[in-house]
Formats: structure tokens, sequence, C-alpha cells
């Protein structure tokens, strides 16, 4: 085990290297387009459907 | 509850929903304002006094040395700290959908206590108390104070994340945690210190040599990296796009631009001491990674520009967008200037000269500042429920007049700074150096002049701001055809 966990420490940047081109695979995957561009309206309806703040006078 | 309330067309209130805290935002926001304008007035103080010593007053406290921490921490921590915090509380209720976490009272000692960490930090610096660390300066008890805070500013941020109902966290929610995060770690790495007594304020590093320098600007430029760039990009991502009226330019580039970001930013910071004792290989990594930093950074500059997409004309008609737009073109521009001078042989210049300053300033001013100023201009009249900004020709005055100031700011820097590292190098024929230390300070003397009055009129335009801001916050509307607005007769955007 430790021998195995002692390789694994030694290749960190390879595996740093492969988790980032997981996330880039996963950003660019096609199926995951509509997900993304439904994300990037979110700032845009963020008062839609929500009670007024908690205004008070100053 | 039984009324349903329509408060934008075709939307019904969620009556489940708590509203979102928004008394605790407008306190960040007066503090931004506030603080902004002492750290401002405490840099142009400074400025003069590198051009006119006698500005010290032979006094302890107002030395350049004592002074100097006092204006960095306020511009950085203090005015930066109370619009990312305030911002932050801001948009990750209404990206989440959630009030904030832990309610009015935590959010209350959120602010609270950040305040009475920068007047602690303040008044330490005045005094004489440092750590000698910059932008680490606080002594123990600080940190200390300062780190419970920061853990109790953690859970309400983090917390409003877990209860949100939105299913998806948006991208600049990332990135503010990014920053909440790594400045926990690095400021608990970086501060680790043996206090001399248990009453006394003065402590010992728990590094020596190298290492403590080593561990000094892995925080450094961490700070700039998570503090400067992170924090503010979530601020990019939320405001840019808000004001636009129009989504992010690629949503799947935010979050390559994230995640570089993240994996990149860690290891730069050995280029603060190329040519010292750290190891070589250590510095050529600092130097490797800062020029790969060029690709995340201006990823996200094009996807922060390039909502502007079709919409070009706002940068016209809108000078609070025209802050913000502007604000992420500085933000290339000193991100491409910052690889370029962590290139060893350009430090070998730059380094220890006013270049590096002028560098700074125009990350700081142009960047975070500019970011900042156009959020605080969008969010005034959405906190305290006005209709809109007093004036917008206040807000093309402070546009202009800071942006002069900049450009004053580092356009003399520049020139002084190359000019200092070619005096410092010179060598006459028979192999001595050319000049004296003391003939590149007398040479130095104009630019300092010069880069004092630039800050003078960026000082000047945020005084415009507050005063734009008061009268808006006490309902005044102000009548005037705005520089920016279309010709009479045009058709409305």
């Amino acid at each position: 085990m430790n021998e195995v966990v002692a390789f694994f420490r030694s290749i960190w940047g390879l595996w740093l290297m492969g988790l980032f081109v997981v996330i880039i695979a996963w950003a660019f995957w096609p199926r995951n387009r509509d997900k993304f561009s439904d994300a990037a309206e979110i700032p845009l309806r963020d008062d839609e459907g929500q009670p007024p703040s908690d205004d008070k006078k100053i | 509850m039984t009324a349903v309330v329509q408060n934008s067309p075709g939307a019904a209130i969620n009556a489940g929903a708590e509203p979102y805290l928004e008394e605790i935002i407008k306190k960040f926001t007066v503090a931004a304002v506030i603080w902004g304008l002492v750290g401002f007035l405490a840099g142009v103080y400074i400025a003069f006094e590198l051009a006119f010593p006698a500005l010290n007053l032979d006094l302890p406290w107002t030395t350049f040395g004592r002074l100097r921490p006092l204006h960095t921490s306020a511009v950085i921590f203090a005015f930066g700290g109370n619009v990312l915090i305030g911002t932050s509380f801001f948009v990750v209720q209404r990206t989440c959908r959630a009030s904030l976490f832990g309610g009015e009272p935590l959010a209350r000692f959120v602010f609270w206590g950040y305040q009475l960490f920068i007047v602690m930090a303040a008044l330490g610096y005045v005094l004489g108390f440092s750590q000698g660390k910059e932008y680490a300066e606080p002594e123990w008890f600080v940190d200390i104070w300062l780190t419970i805070v920061w853990v109790a500013y953690l859970a309400v941020f983090l917390g409003t994340i877990l209860k949100r109902s939105e299913p998806h966290i948006y991208v600049a929610n990332w990135f503010y945690l990014a920053f909440i995060v790594t400045i926990a770690l690095l400021h608990i790495g970086n501060n680790l210190a043996l206090p001399v007594s248990f009453f006394g304020a003065k402590s010992y590093s728990a590094y020596t040599g190298v290492q403590d320098a080593m561990t000094q600007w892995w925080y450094g430029h961490n700070a700039v990296g998570f503090f400067l760039t992170a924090g503010f990009l979530g601020l990019m991502y939320y405001f840019v796009p808000k004001r636009a009226e129009r989504p992010v330019y690629s949503y799947r580039l935010s979050i390559v631009h994230f995640w570089a970001l993240i994996f990149l930013y860690i290891w730069a910071g050995p280029h603060h001491l190329h040519y010292t004792a750290l190891p070589d290989w250590a510095q050529t990594l600092g130097m490797a990674f800062s020029v790969m930093l060029w690709m995340p950074s201006w990823g996200g500059m094009i996807n922060g520009i390039m909502t502007l997409s079709g919409a070009w004309d706002k940068l016209r008609t809108d000078p609070v967008l025209r802050f913000l737009v502007t604000s992420v073109a500085f933000y290339g521009m000193s991100t491409f200037e910052g690889p370029l001078m962590s290139i060893k042989a350009v430090n070998s210049l730059s380094h220890y000269t006013d270049w590096t300053i002028g560098h700074v300033h125009s990350g700081a001013l142009g960047w975070v500042a500019f970011i900042s100023f156009g959020a605080l201009y969008h969010l005034v009249p959405i906190l305290w429920k006005r209709s809109g900004l007093y004036s917008m020709r206040l807000v093309s005055y402070h546009f202009w007049i800071a942006t002069i100031g900049i450009v004053l700011y580092i356009t003399s820097m520049w020139i002084s700074g190359i000019m200092q590292g070619l005096m410092w190098r010179a060598y006459d024929s028979w192999g001595f150096l050319q000049y004296s230390f003391v003939e590149s300070v007398e040479a130095m003397h104009p630019y300092y002049i010069v880069r004092g009055l630039g800050g003078v009129l960026f000082l000047t335009g945020g005084f415009i701001m507050a005063y734009n801001m008061y009268r808006t916050v006490r309902g005044d509307v102000r009548v005037e055809q705005p520089f920016e607005s279309a010709p009479q007769g045009a058709p409305a955007e």
C-alpha cells in the first residue's frame, strides 16, 4: 500500500495534468452544452420570484 | 403571506423563500468607499513623501516605512476586502437563490470583526508593530483574530451555497470560494510565529532564511493571485454580464479559466526571488508557471470583454459598464506585463525598481479598483432601492479623471523604473559603476512628482464617487442630460 502511495506521489504532476484534461473534456463535452448555456443565464434571472429584501430605512 | 406580489413580469413570489439579506451589504458598501478614500489618501501622501522627504515630518509615526503598509493594507484589505466580502454576499445569495447562512447575526459578526481587524492592523503599523512580512505585517494576535473572522466568513458563504435552491453553482461563486479558502490557507501558513511573551506584541516567524523568504512570497504572490485576481474575477463573472444584460461570452471558457488559474497560480511565487539564495530550479519553476499564467489570464480577459459582443454601444452609453470593461482590459494588460517581468532576463532589469510599482498599480488601480467602482455604482441604487444613480455625468467625470491618473502613474513609473535599472547596471570603460545610488535617486525626482499627481487625480475621482453615492442614497436625482445619452430623437436602445 505504501509503495502504491509513494508511486502516485512521485508522479503527482501527471495525475494533476490528467485531472485537468478531464475537466476540459467535461467542459466541452457536447452533451453538456445546454446545461452550461443555461447556467450562464443565472445572473440574469436572479430577481425572479424572490420576496423583497430585508430593506429598512437608513 | 396570502397576497401574491408581482416583482417581475410573470414571476410569482416563492412564498417559501427567505428574503435576501441586503442591509449587511449596505454596510460593506459604505465601509469600502470610506476605506478606499483613506487608502488612496495614504498612497498620495507617501508618494509625495518620496518626492519631498521632509513630508515625513521627522516623526516616527509618519515615516514612509510605517505609512506604506498602512497604504497597502488600506487599499488591499480594507477597500478590496470590503468590496469582496460585500459583493460575495450579494452574488452568492442571488445566484444560489438563498438567503445568507447564519442570518443577520453571523453576517454582522463578519462585518464588525473585519473592521476591527483593519483598525487593529492600521494602529499597529503606525505605532511600529510589524512582522516585517510584506502584506502580512500584522502581529500574531491580529492574525489570530482575522482567522476567527475568516472562518465565520467561510461558514456564511459555504453555508449559503449548501442551502441553495439553484441546482448549479454559478461560476462567480467558484472564484469567490477559491479566494476564501486559499486566503485562509496562505494566511495561516505564512503567519506561523512564536510570540516572545504572552502579553507582548512581538513574535518571531516559525521559518528562517530562504524558507522564510519562499513562504513569504508563496503567500505574497498568491495574495495577488487569489485576493486581487480570483476574488475580483468573481465580481467580473457576475457584474459584467449583469450590467451588459447578456450572459457571459462562453460559460465553458469560464470553467477552463477557473481550473487553469487554480492549477497554475500557486506555483508562481518564486519569481519574486530571482537571483537570490533560492535554488535556481525553484526560480526557473516560478518563471515557467508565471509564463504559463498568460493563457488563463487572457482566456478570462477575452471572456469578460467578449461578453459585450453585439452590445458594444453600451460602452458608449453606460459609464458604469465602461468602468467594468476597462478594468478587464487593464487586467489583460497587467497580466501580460507580469509574466514578462517574471522572465529572469527581464527581471534582472526590473526587479527592485519602480517598474514593479508601476506594474502593481496598473493592476491595482486599473483592474481591482475599476471593477470595484463599477460594481459599487451598480450596487448602490439596487441596495438602497433607488431608480438610478444621482448623476451619470459624475460617473463619467470619475472615469476619465481616474483613467488619466492611472496613465500618469504607470507611465512615470515605467520610465523611472527602466531608467533606474539601466543606471544601476551601467559600467564605465574601466569597469566601475557609472552612477552612485544617490544619482539614480535624484534622477527619479520628476517622475515621483508626476506619479503623485496621478495619485491626486485618482483620489479626486474617489471623492466624486463618494459624493455621487451619498446623494444617491439620500434619494436625489440630478437634472441633467448624461454625456453618453443618445442624441435627441434617436431611438432608445
